[in-house]
């Protein structure tokens, strides 16, 4: 099973992703992570983060709150 | 690669520029191309982690197989955002010293009984520095899972099962944390907030365990649910 990279950056205000990069080399991928991290430097409505996983569908599970705006299956916490 | 006193100076200095409020006259003083220096070592530093995490995903993966019907398993490294915060926030850490820059996490379908599956077969097989179980003992807001930190190689990787129920509250509180702009996991934001959170992080795990929470408990809830609304729409 090799590892994919996702460069995602994630847009706070209008909680949404606004870009993904896909890497098949990590290293590369962490290159990349820092350079874009220095062009969103102060700018604190977006969030940089590189994650990996098998599929990008994993991510949307294990990071999922980059993802979906589905309310959380927790009876506990709908609504919220 | 930088050494480890190169990293640790280059965190130092960083955590400082970090305290500074923005666009102040401290944060005028600080050296541009210093800056830049350090955050070049920064990046290059957690760069050299990609490799250990993904060998520590890809063998977590393989433990998850064969403990559960569904491997969920992500990882990721640290933002550098929340690398200074943590320095900022434990004053006396060493960068060299965090050991969550490189961190993965398996999501266990069967609940307790694979997390103790998984946990087993960890310790058997890997270099375990530490073991933080917050499924017993919870976090102050209420956080739930068990944290292992490996060592592979010279790197500290960290390690974290969750249960379903686990998981999803801690999603919907950095959810909630990222539309508010409350730092929710570390304990702050309004207090009916993070009492509301941490009621319902109780009543996920009273659930998981079979014995959920009766019909007083959830009107109390209720009660929290009307009064945080407000605070919902904070940003």
């Amino acid at each position: 099973m090799a590892l994919r990279h996702f460069l995602l950056v994630y847009d706070l205000k209008a909680q949404r992703l606004v870009s993904q990069r896909d890497f098949e080399d990590g290293v590369e991928a962490a290159a990349a992570y820092a350079a874009l991290e220095r062009e969103y430097q102060g700018r604190d409505d977006f969030e940089v983060v590189l994650v990996g996983a098998d599929s990008i569908e994993t991510i949307r599970r294990t990071h999922a709150h980059y993802f979906d705006r589905t309310e959380s299956a927790s009876p506990y916490l709908a609504g919220a | 690669m930088p050494s480890r006193t190169q990293v640790d100076r280059a965190g130092a200095f960083l955590r400082d520029w970090w305290r500074t409020p923005v666009e102040s006259e401290e944060e005028a003083k600080f050296d541009e191309d210093e800056l830049g220096a350090a955050a070049l070592i920064l990046s290059e530093y957690r760069a050299d982690f990609q490799n250990p995490l993904n060998k520590v995903t890809v063998g977590l993966r393989q433990f998850v197989e064969r403990e559960s019907s569904e491997v969920v398993v992500g990882q990721r490294l640290k933002r550098t955002p929340q690398i200074l915060h943590k320095l900022s926030r434990f004053r006396s850490m060493r960068l060299t010293q965090m050991e969550d820059i490189a961190g993965c996490r398996a999501i266990l379908p069967g609940g307790a009984r694979e997390v103790a599956g998984v946990l087993k077969r960890i310790r058997r097989n890997w270099d375990v520095v530490s073991i933080d179980d917050y499924a017993k003992a919870p976090k102050s807001t209420g956080y739930r899972a068990i944290h292992v930190v490996v060592r592979r190689g010279d790197h500290p990787v960290e390690i974290q099962l969750r249960t379903p129920g686990q998981h999803d509250w801690a999603e919907a509180v950095e959810r909630i944390a990222g539309e508010t702009g409350y730092p929710l996991k570390d304990g702050e934001g309004p207090g009916e907030l993070l009492t509301y959170l941490e009621l319902v992080a109780w009543a996920i795990s009273a659930d998981e365990r079979g014995e959920g929470p009766g019909p007083a408990f959830m009107e109390v809830l209720d009660r929290f649910k009307s009064r945080i609304e407000p605070l919902l729409r904070a940003r």
